[in-house]
């Protein structure tokens, strides 16, 4: 029984993450095989590190534009497996937690939270591990505020595709401990 | 590591380095001998106190002979006069200093010590080497205006040739008077209590020569004396002896902060060290000794500076299509002096990371290390002895024993002032760095 719903909640969880994971895979796809030198993207990306600084070392952009592009498109792979993993185990788990116990419903907003909390975090290291302290020597260029920016922005990008994903994902019957659930419109 | 390297040029080592060798050139020696009446007091004998001054002057007379082609004696007061073998001999005892009552000429020419003459006569023969026995006490007068003029411009012509002043100062047993001491008022004092005071040797010519007279007198006269009453110093424009590159001082032992470093010497003679060093050195440092390539006793340098270039390249540098990428910034580097030993320490202004540096590169460095000003160790060996114009009066009135030499520290000053006019920046070593930075 939990599993047949469990599998429904699965899919529906899936549904929702697909255009968020097709976007991702699109980006990761374009960092790899390079970006338009014109482009939106290496425009983001002249942003987020100190041009003047390569120019003191007789580099420019475009010498350090592919080790950038790798080390980005490895931050979305993370990223992306890190939120497809939790979406697709808080859909599932949901239908495993004690809900007959009584006075124990709001308790599971803590459940939520401490996943969803584990998730964040994750994308966080994911990103301060490998613009600080990995072997992508392209980090060295990136600004401490460029870094911030890639970082803001994944997190946000990630954690609200996680979101959206687990909205409908979850059990109907543990959806009033994920935030705004239990108020979806249309008794989905 | 690929040995692929970018282009560049290597400033020719310099031409015209202090000699300090003992390759000796015969050439004609000329000694001057303070006539002046203070002199006397250091050949009038003071038992028990031994007199270093008469030993030393046949010391002297010996070391010149044998390094001059032909050695010409003179001795000069007001004026310069020539002295044969016996009046030379007569410099050594009281009454070569003497003069009988009558002789007015002689009263007058025993009074004043006229180095300015003596330094006009050098320039007449500029491949001579001279020596000047003086107690070097000048009045503040002959410091300023003409008088200090006819004192430099002749030396600012020598030290323009690379020849260099050796200044050899000896505190020896005195027992006459000390004339012309200044006082505050304005006139002038004599003193006769003292019982010690300095004399100096001022050897104008090649540093070769300075140190051969230097080197007989350390062996006979000076043995065993200590540096207390002893001191010498070498003024000179250019204090390098040695360019590192035409010497063999650089040497896998130079590049101290590395542990598995290759050394290569390219066909031009450069230098090149081969390595890998990590992010967390900071700074890569070589050292070498002061004694390599700095004139013995000379005033060392103060300042050194860098004509200074780093190149970065992927560390597979065959598929970097880029090439090296030569970098703008080009001041990276200081030296540290610290005892006899001169650290180069490169990317040691701001280190890898303040420098820009990146682990995960191959870097290409060049660096030309010029002098570019001359130290002050000269003045600074003599500070002892100095007398300044204005406590003059007062230090005589301690009675002292050991009595000092007027403006002495601004005679010297003034010698190295010369010298630094004529300073030059001179190239010390050109050395190439290859190395894979790492994390």
């Amino acid at each position: 029984m939990n599993i047949g719903r469990a599998m429904m909640s699965g899919g529906k969880s899936l549904i929702v993450l697909a255009p968020f994971a097709i976007i991702s895979i699109w980006f990761i796809f374009t960092l790899f095989s390079g970006p338009s030198p014109s482009g939106a993207i290496t425009k983001f990306f002249i942003t987020v590190v100190e041009v003047g600084e390569l120019e003191q070392q007789g580099v420019t952009f475009s010498d350090i534009a592919k080790d950038l592009f790798t080390m980005a498109a490895w931050i979305n792979i993370w990223s992306l497996a890190i939120v497809t993993i939790f979406a697709l185990g808080w859909s599932f788990g949901s239908h495993y937690l004690n809900v007959d116990a009584p006075g124990k419903a709001k308790i599971y907003a803590i459940h939520w939270i401490i996943v969803s909390g584990i998730l964040i975090g994750l994308i966080l290291i994911t990103n301060i591990y490998c613009l600080e302290s990995t072997y992508f020597r392209a980090s060295q260029e990136v600004t401490g505020s460029g870094g911030g920016k890639i970082t803001l922005i994944l997190t946000v990008y990630y954690t609200l595709a996680y979101y959206l994903s687990v909205l409908l994902g979850t059990a109907r019957f543990v959806r009033s401990s994920v935030l705004l659930a239990n108020k979806l419109p249309g008794n989905i | 590591m690929d040995q692929c390297q970018p282009e560049f040029t290597v400033p020719s080592p310099p031409e015209n380095l202090t000699n300090i060798t003992s390759d000796i050139k015969k050439n004609p020696v000329y000694v001057f001998f303070d006539a002046s009446l203070s002199m006397k007091g250091f050949v009038v004998k003071q038992p028990p106190q031994d007199s270093i001054y008469i030993d030393l002057l046949d010391q002297l007379t010996s070391a010149a002979e044998d390094l001059g082609s032909e050695t010409l004696y003179h001795k000069f007061g007001r004026k310069i006069e020539p002295l044969d073998e016996r009046q030379v001999q007569r410099m050594m005892q009281e009454n070569g200093y003497y003069c009988p009552d009558t002789v007015q000429k002689c009263e007058l020419d025993n009074k004043q010590t006229r180095l300015d003459k003596v330094f006009s006569a050098i320039t007449a023969d500029k491949s001579g080497t001279f020596i000047v026995i003086t107690d070097l006490f000048i009045s503040s007068k002959d410091l300023i205006g003409t008088r200090k003029s006819k004192l430099t411009n002749p030396l600012k012509e020598l030290l323009k040739q690379g020849k260099s002043i050796g200044i050899l100062g000896i505190m020896n047993s005195f027992n006459g008077v000390i004339y012309d001491i200044p006082t505050n008022e304005g006139g002038d004092i004599t003193y006769a209590n003292a019982k010690k005071r300095p004399f100096y040797v001022l050897i104008i010519g090649d540093a070769k020569n300075i140190n051969f007279v230097k080197r007989r007198l350390e062996q006979d006269s000076l043995m065993g004396i200590s540096k207390e009453i002893y001191k010498f110093s070498l003024i000179t424009s250019n204090v390098i002896s040695k360019n590192l590159n035409l010497s063999n001082f650089i040497n896998e032992e130079s590049l101290v902060n590395v542990g598995d470093h290759k050394l290569e010497i390219d066909d031009n003679g450069l230098p090149i060290y081969r390595f890998k060093i990590s992010q967390q050195k900071k700074i890569i440092q070589l050292k070498f000794k002061n004694n390599d390539f700095i004139v013995p006793d000379s005033s060392g340098v103060a300042e050194y500076k860098f004509d200074e270039t780093f190149w970065r390249i992927d560390k597979d540098c065959k598929n970097d299509p880029g090439g090296f990428r030569k970098a703008k910034i080009s001041d990276f580097s200081i030296t540290d002096p610290k005892d006899e030993y001169l650290n180069i320490n490169i990317f040691g202004k701001d280190n890898f990371k303040g420098t820009g540096l990146r682990w995960g590169y191959r870097y290409f460095v060049l660096a030309n290390i010029f002098t570019a000003k001359n130290g002050t160790a000269a003045v600074d060996v003599f500070s002892d002895w100095d007398l300044p114009k204005a406590q003059a009066q007062t230090f005589t009135k301690t009675e002292p024993v050991e009595f000092k030499t007027l403006n002495l520290l601004r005679v010297i000053k003034t010698l190295n002032f010369v010298a630094d006019e004529e300073f030059k920046p001179t190239l010390l070593a050109s050395i190439a760095l290859d190395f894979d930075l790492e994390k």
